[in-house]
């Protein structure tokens, strides 16, 4: 910018310079030769800063991508827990009608995106309960199939834990 | 003109993929319950967020900006605007409008009539001058009256100028506010690809586009007025055609600038958002109908999440376009009023003195539409990228 004001001041300064030479000189030939000299040195002020300037041009890395945009990721974490949330609910609701009460869930998976994936689902074996059952049964295989079945993943990724 | 009607096709194109993608709302009789559930949520959703900065933001306007705001309370202001109390705010913009036309006219008064009243002096004197006093006499008080002249209309163009830089540093920040607020909710809702094209569109608009105004732009636009200032000052230099090379410069490269990255967000815009909108409704479709049991449970918690992230979204959308129109149109209307009041000042000088007088004053009005076009510009590159934030999404309620 200081470039440039500089320059606009050149060219300002000769010109009323020469603005100044025409009103003292006498008209007549020697009038038209000053003329002549004065434009092409008017020329000169004009062009010779202009490779400089163009020389000190801009960088294009910080030009361009200087801004960055931060997404709120509490919010975002917010949305992630409503999905969560309600897919705990529609499980703890579907084992309930199996007569299965479960107590501590844990659900980890990708729920960014429009439709949450379940990785792994890791329950506490101690708080379930499962009502109207008078056999021995394996609880930890009931309850690991039923949540396998409502969730749809993998046997596998589901961790019964006893605590 | 060409670049202009592309920009519009462009446009309209988008307004029409807007209309068939417009959804008519389906009104049951009786959905107290669910209105109630969803003024919940979007409590919910509006305490969750984080609008803190863009509240620090609209504490610094004044009270007729915050009045057509409805408000400095955004939060109160979204709930409102959710709930369907939308107040009618266009007598309070006409007012507003009027008022600062008004302002703009008075403040111009003072300079027309000081430029009108330095040519008839200048007239005055070259009659009366006669044959007592030589050309050298006649040219210095010529060169006494531009320069008179000159000091005077430089203020106030600096002036302009110095609005306009601080115009296009409010936008920017006012971007840098908003955008992130809207993509995040964009990213609640699912619409992944939509941010993807928007974040770096955003921060080019943010940085690049604003960048390129007060690096190239405004710069070319002094050398221009300044050429144009000179080249009048005296017979001896002509400086017209040097001061038209910088002005056109300045003109092509905000035209190119202004409708490459327009066209190119409107369209990539456009697809993301179709295709964000189908694949989440395939989504919803898919979870409720084909997921046993948990199904219909996520199914409700998605609807929460993105009709409660809609809602808000549409909402932050709308004030920040009331924000951009209250902090735009009271600077466009300054500069067009002054253009237009120096054209006056131009016609009503031009039977006076020599015509280089008027001639000098009349280009400098030509030259300052481009500020006009910069103020524009930016405003509506802006305008376009809340408006497509704003649609986006909405197809997959």
């Amino acid at each position: 910018m200081s470039a440039l004001s500089a320059w606009i001041l050149s060219i300002l300064g000769i010109v009323v310079i020469g603005a100044v030479i025409d009103l003292v000189l006498p008209s007549g030939r020697m009038n038209k030769y000053v003329k002549s000299v004065f434009a092409a040195v008017t020329v000169l002020v004009i062009i010779l800063p202009l490779p400089n300037m163009l020389k000190n041009g801009c960088d294009s890395e910080n030009f361009i991508f200087n801004e960055q945009i931060q997404l709120q990721e509490d919010y975002l974490g917010y949305a992630e827990k409503v999905k969560r949330d309600s897919i705990v609910r529609g499980l703890r609701s579907a084992l309930a009608s199996d007569g299965i009460t479960i107590g501590e869930v844990e659900i980890v998976g990708k729920f960014s995106a429009a439709v949450p994936i379940v990785e792994e689902v890791r329950i506490n074996l101690s708080q379930v309960v499962i009502s109207g059952q008078t056999e021995h049964i394996n609880k930890c295989e009931v309850v690991r199939s039923k949540v396998s079945e409502y969730l749809s993943i993998d046997k596998e990724s589901i961790q019964i834990y006893e605590r | 003109m060409k670049k202009f009607i592309a920009v519009f096709a462009v446009f309209a194109l988008y307004l029409c993929m807007a209309a068939f993608t417009y959804k008519e709302p389906i009104f049951n009789a009786d959905n107290s319950d669910a209105e109630q559930d969803l003024a919940d949520n979007v409590e919910e959703i509006v305490d969750e967020l984080n609008l803190a900065e863009l509240e620090a933001y609209l504490a610094q306007l004044n009270d007729e900006q915050l009045a057509l705001l409805g408000g400095a309370n955004l939060k109160e202001k979204i709930k409102a605007a959710i709930s369907g109390n939308l107040s009618n705010q266009y007598g309070s913009f006409l007012s507003y409008i009027m008022s600062s036309i008004g302002m703009n006219i008075l403040s111009c008064l003072p300079l027309i009539v000081s430029v009108i009243l330095i040519a008839v002096a200048y007239n005055l004197i070259s009659s009366l001058r006669g044959n007592f006093a030589s050309d050298s006499v006649q040219n210095i008080v010529y060169f006494a009256c531009v320069s008179l002249l000159l000091i005077i209309l430089f203020t106030k163009i600096m002036g302009a100028v110095s609005t306009v830089r601080k115009t296009v540093e409010s936008l920017r920040e006012q971007m840098s506010i908003m955008f992130p607020i809207l993509l995040t909710l964009m990213t609640a809702i699912g619409a992944g690809s939509s941010v993807a094209v928007y974040r770096p569109g955003v921060a080019i608009l943010a940085s690049g586009i604003a960048e390129i105004i007060t690096a190239f732009i405004l710069p070319a636009f002094l050398i221009s007025i300044v050429l144009t200032a000179i080249g009048n000052l005296t017979d001896g230099v002509k400086l017209n055609k040097l001061s038209g090379f910088f002005s056109g410069s300045a003109k092509w490269l905000l035209g190119s600038a202004f409708f490459l990255f327009s066209a190119v967000m409107a369209v990539q815009g456009i697809t993301a958002s179709v295709y964000d909108g189908v694949s989440v409704r395939a989504a919803k479709f898919a979870i409720s109908k084909y997921v046993p049991v948990i199904g219909g449970y996520l199914s409700d918690g998605l609807n929460l999440v993105i009709s409660g992230s809609v809602l808000v979204k549409n909402s932050v959308g709308l004030t920040g376009i009331v924000l951009l129109f209250v902090s735009v149109l009271p600077i466009v209307l300054q500069l067009v009023t002054l253009s237009l009041g120096l054209r006056f000042a131009g016609a009503v000088i031009e039977p006076f003195g020599d015509g280089r007088m008027s001639s000098l004053v009349t280009d400098l009005s030509k030259n300052l539409i481009l500020l006009v076009a910069i103020v524009l510009a930016i405003a509506f590159l802006y305008f376009v990228f809340l408006l497509l934030i704003v649609c986006t999404g909405n197809l997959a309620l």
